[in-house]
This record gives structure tokens, C-alpha cells and sequence, in this order.
């Protein structure tokens, strides 16, 4: 694993983190994963285009989906893409690529097949940002600003 | 209530605005309006907008109202996130034979008693060709 454990300091948002377990060796699961993205994510209700989206790809350089007129919606950017262990993206659906957070994948041997973990973080970015730039296109930065002031 | 109405309540940039200025501080109806470009009514309205969808809420001092952030809001919407990763991370597992999700936040040595997988599962591995 080379991920970190979520930060719990003062101010920090913490990262959201899924787990799970699949029967087959990382390399398969990593391929899974991402040159097969298409066949398994849950297109009709976590996608742009929804139920009429065309199709799904993940690659080294991009996870984007495709419409179905034609053109493209890029969810995010790969920042690390090391088969069979990590794969890393920015995450930014529908949105502003300036409005960001990050996501990360990593895949460990176990003797049952793969550990996966999905880490979704970069929240306090968000926060950050806005109070630089006042910049309201997304809701998030209101919502997870309260959580932190919440969390004080 | 729902994430949904909690996501239609964050689409107006006047009620994002409201909610930003109340996020260090308790104001009244009229120091919001002070400093937003927008009527006491309309302050008002959106306000009640965000009280229903439990983004705000409110205490009486005295004569006036005071209103702050209502974190219920927030956590329905953390956790619509939380359950969109979960939705996507169990599609993956069902694809790839799991018969369902690790327990959240073990480590890795702790799935295997979270988990149903059984010995036979593997033999889907096998089923798997492009």
C-alpha cells in the first residue's frame, strides 16, 4: 500500500476511502479496472450522459467518458499510472478541471486475490481555492468549507 | 429531504453566497443582506430554502433570528459521495467475481473475515477473456 492515512489535523477534510476484494491476481484486477472500465461502471446512474452515455475509458492519460452525439466529457487526468499497483486520476465530472479533487486506486496481492482501496481526497484544495479566488461554480466548496468549520 | 434537494438548494450562487458568509459566524437576516446585493425578502426566501434542505438553521436572541450552518445538510451530501464510491467499487467487485464489498476501513489483513469470497470464486477469474 502506498497510500497514507487520511489526515485528521486541524482543518483537514477527511478523504473518503472504499475498500473491497476481488478474487483474481492485481494485474488482472488492475486491467479490470481500467481498459475495462466500460463493462462494469454503473453507467445509466453515475455517469454525465447517464443511461444514453456511449461509453467509458481509462487509460494513462485520461478517464473520459463518451456521449452519445459524439463528443467527449474528460472526468479527469491520470497522475499516476503504475500497473498493476496504483492508478491515480483527478476527478472533476461535469465540471471545471480548475474545481478538482483527486482520486486513487491501489491494488495489493492478498491471498484471497486483490485488496482494493479508492481514496477520494484533495477537499481542503477545494476550500482553498475559493478563498483565493471567490470562484462559486461549485457547490462543493460551500459544502465541504462547512464541514471543516463544522469540524473545528 | 435528499442529497438532490440539497444539491438544488447549492445551485443558486445567491444561497452559496449566504451560506459562505455563514460559515465562521451566526448573522442575522439584515447582515446578510448588508453585504449581498440582494433584498431582505429575497435574503429571506433563499433562506428558507436552505432551512428546508438542513443547510441552515436558526435561534431566537431576542427580537430577531440568528442563523448558522446546519452540518445535516453537509453530512447528506458527504454521504452521497461515500455511497456513490461504494455503488462503483461493488459493480467493479461483481464484475470481477467478488460476491461483495470488503468491510470499509480495515486493513488488508482484516478483508479476508469481512469477505465472503470463497475458494471457488476464483474459478471466475478463469471465466474472464476480451
Amino acid at each position: 500500500m502506498t497510500t497514507t492515512p487520511s489526515a485528521t489535523t486541524s482543518g483537514a477534510i477527511p478523504s473518503i476511502v472504499k475498500e473491497v476484494v476481488v478474487p483474481c491476481a492485481p494485474e488482472r484486477a488492475f486491467d479490470l479496472f481500467t481498459a475495462r472500465i466500460h463493462s462494469w461502471w454503473p453507467m445509466a446512474t453515475h455517469s454525465v450522459g447517464g443511461a444514453s452515455s456511449a461509453g467509458l475509458t481509462l487509460d494513462n492519460e485520461a478517464i473520459v467518458e463518451q456521449l452519445d452525439d459524439g463528443t467527449e466529457c474528460t472526468w479527469g487526468t491520470v497522475t499516476v499510472w503504475q500497473p498493476p499497483t496504483r492508478v491515480a486520476f483527478t476527478w472533476h465530472p461535469g465540471s471545471d478541471p480548475d474545481d478538482n479533487t483527486e482520486v486513487s486506486v491501489d491494488f495489493a496481492p492478498i491471498p484471497e486475490g486483490t485488496h482494493v482501496r479508492l481514496r477520494h481526497s484533495g477537499w481542503e484544495r477545494l476550500r482553498g481555492r475559493t478563498g483565493m479566488l471567490e470562484n462559486y461554480r461549485s457547490g462543493w466548496d460551500v459544502v465541504l468549507g462547512g464541514f471543516v468549520g463544522a469540524a473545528a | 429531504m435528499s442529497y438532490e434537494q440539497v444539491l438544488d438548494a447549492l445551485g443558486d450562487g445567491t444561497r452559496r453566497r449566504i451560506l459562505h458568509r455563514l460559515r465562521s459566524t451566526e448573522l442575522s437576516v439584515g447582515q446578510i443582506a448588508e453585504t449581498l446585493p440582494v433584498s431582505r425578502p429575497a435574503v429571506s426566501k433563499h433562506l428558507r430554502v436552505l432551512e428546508r434542505s438542513r443547510l441552515v438553521t436558526h435561534v431566537h436572541v431576542g427580537t430577531r433570528n440568528l442563523y448558522r450552518i446546519d452540518t445535516r445538510g453537509l453530512d447528506m451530501l458527504r454521504q452521497y459521495v461515500e455511497e456513490f464510491w461504494t455503488d462503483v467499487l461493488d459493480a467493479f467487485a461483481g464484475y470481477a467475481g467478488s460476491p461483495g464489498p470488503a468491510g470499509q476501513f480495515h486493513p488488508p489483513s482484516h478483508t479476508e473475515s469481512a469477505s465472503n469470497t470463497g475458494p471457488d470464486r476464483t474459478n471466475h477469474d478463469d471465466d474472464y477473456h476480451p
